[in-house]
């Protein structure tokens, strides 16, 4: 699991911030909290997926993805599929 | 013009034709959204029926709306947008979309006499609700059934029709059937809200969206949304039973019954249970209509094809011309049971998840996905497995969690006969403002009428069952800076897919 301080999740605060169109802002989004809880819908986490992807060349499971939707838990899924690409 | 149905003598009926000029014209491959539509027109067509959008925009006594204004404010949205001068033709076996830059739109005119306001009546023929004073509703309504009763032919018309109608020489209603290859109801409600815009006079400042050719030429390119839907839908229909909804009474006679079971309870228990699980009210509809479907028919596993918006992409609400999709949704729900409410809480979650499964997986080539039916026996050119629908049409959804009303009206039920149906079965959730309504058609040998009601009640009583058996609870984490109604908010504008 990577740390509050990681590229990843550097990288990943900005695309959850895009994907909520507005309603969250970068330092709303507490790392470890459940972006449903904090108000993302479904729109949201497929613009968030899609996003994703195209930051970080992988593929991800949108099943998987709402299943840990705290931006440390996405991070650490998107570093799984990077390090495994490689 | 049928002068008797609406009553109008034939002399006072005039058509004004306006001519209107677009950018540019064009042609070339379908949009997959284009290419999804044009499949139910196929399979209608093979009925003898046109699949139509129809809409009633009133105008205020007030406002003293010319026919002029209305024609030139018809004119310009038909020259914006190329949704409305495209014609679909045969290319050598697969349709083409065929643009105009030139043509001319001819709108009809009907005089009507005067009216008081109230007492008020619905207009049963158009899509959406609205009140119209009583003694003109007949006559919008004929205008309307007699639009239907003239299929376009997509090949030489452009889509859209109007019928102007007055009072004292001034537009108080604008009648508009279009032919649904052109708008899905995404498209129809922005293009309505640029009628709106026009008719009073201001002008649109927002650059169109992006064009059907244009969208049709970039989703060419677009190969990795197709393969991955495939992917999707070829192992998701591994769970699926072959035949979901088997005939059950194979003596009986043959038909289609549309069953409108309105309830005023259901809606805002949808909502409490959305706010509830911190998911779309689509997500909670879908988790009943699957278990209470799937039980009725003894599946583990209930899978229902979805209508999906197909707008959360960038720029894509934007867009005005058809993007909704069939999406598959599976969910397992042995979990679930309509006799004990408190089970749907279960199912909710899971169904969120297929849910966004199915959303994911509803953009794609429509003949490679008709490709891949084929191959596994799943579909034909007309027809798509499972072959139950559940299309949710609300779109205006309440910003907060209603309460239920107590007392709440009865739920009232109502039955209409159908000439053809392209399902075994099909449920249709509208919004008719205070009350929801589920349209639930059948075959009627796979699901004779005390069954179509049966899964309607059931519904109904799981969902409010599910919501009295346990008040919405919302686990916010402390350092949260932002408010519950703000989230819950987010999550019912989204319902809709």
């Amino acid at each position: 699991m990577p740390d509050l301080t990681s590229e990843t999740v550097r990288r990943v605060v900005p695309l959850v911030e895009a994907a909520a169109e507005g309603f969250l802002a970068g330092h709303e989004i507490p790392p470890d909290v459940s972006l449903r809880a904090l108000g993302l819908g479904s729109m949201g986490f497929l613009r968030l997926i899609d996003a994703l992807e195209a930051e970080f060349g992988i593929e991800l499971d949108i099943a998987e993805l709402s299943a840990q939707d705290t931006v440390i838990a996405i991070a650490g899924l998107v570093d799984a599929r990077t390090q495994g690409s490689r | 013009m049928t002068t008797d149905v609406v009553a109008v003598p034939a002399a006072a009926v005039r058509t004004v034709t306006v001519p209107v000029t677009g950018e540019r014209s064009g042609s070339g491959p379908l949009t997959w959204g284009q290419q999804a539509i044009w499949k139910s027109v196929v399979a209608l067509a093979r009925d003898g029926f046109w699949p139509t959008v129809r809409r009633l925009v009133t105008v205020s006594a007030s406002r003293r709306l010319t026919v002029e204004e209305a024609t030139q404010a018809l004119a310009a949205l038909v020259s914006r947008h190329e949704t409305l001068r495209t014609r679909i033709v045969d290319g050598d076996g697969c349709p083409r979309q065929v643009v105009d830059a030139t043509g001319s739109l001819a709108v009809r005119v009907i005089p009507v006499a005067p009216a008081p306001p109230q007492p008020s009546a619905l207009v049963p023929e158009t899509h959406t609700p609205v009140w119209v004073p009583a003694a003109h509703a007949p006559v919008i309504d004929a205008i309307v059934a007699e639009r239907v009763a003239t299929p376009l032919e997509p090949d030489r018309d452009w889509p859209l029709t109007a019928t102007l109608v007055t009072v004292d020489e001034h537009v108080r209603y604008l009648v508009l059937v279009v032919h649904h290859v052109a708008l899905d109801q995404h498209a129809t409600e922005r293009l309505l809200g640029e009628l709106r815009t026009v008719l009073r006079g201001r002008t649109i400042t927002e650059p169109v969206g992006e064009r059907p050719l244009d969208l049709a030429a970039r989703e060419r390119t677009d190969a990795g949304a197709t393969e991955r839907a495939l992917h999707y839908w070829g192992r998701t229909y591994t769970d699926l039973a072959s035949e979901q909804l088997p005939v059950m009474d194979p003596t009986g006679p043959a038909g289609v019954l549309e069953c409108r079971f309105a309830s005023w309870t259901l809606g805002p228990a949808l909502d409490q249970l959305a706010a509830r699980h911190q998911v779309s009210t689509a997500a909670v509809a879908a988790a009943a209509v699957a278990v209470v479907l799937g039980r009725r028919a003894g599946l583990a596993c209930c899978g229902l094809l979805i209508v999906v918006a197909n707008r959360f992409q960038p720029g894509h609400d934007r867009i005005v011309a058809p993007m909704s999709q069939l999406g598959l949704l599976s969910l397992d729900v042995t979990a679930g049971d309509p006799a004990r409410p408190e089970t749907l809480h279960t199912v909710i979650p899971a169904a969120w998840r297929s849910a966004l499964q199915a959303y994911r997986h509803a953009r794609y080539d429509q003949a490679a996905m008709d490709a891949l039916l084929a191959r596994s026996g799943r579909g034909t050119d007309t027809d798509v497995d499972p072959r139950c629908c559940l299309n949710d049409l609300r779109t205006d959804l309440p910003w907060t969690a209603r309460p239920i009303s107590r007392p709440a009206p009865p739920s009232r039920l109502t039955w209409v006969p159908k000439p053809a149906l392209n399902w075994h079965f099909y449920v249709e959730i509208q919004d008719l403002s205070d009350h929801l309504v589920l349209a639930c058609q059948a075959d009627t040998r796979r699901m004779p009428a005390p069954a179509l009601e049966a899964f309607a009640r059931d519904v109904e009583g799981y969902v409010v069952g599910a919501a009295a058996a346990q008040a919405p609870v919302r686990q916010v984490h402390p350092d949260q800076d932002l408010t519950d109604q703000h989230h819950t908010d987010q999550h019912l504008r989204e319902g809709l897919q």
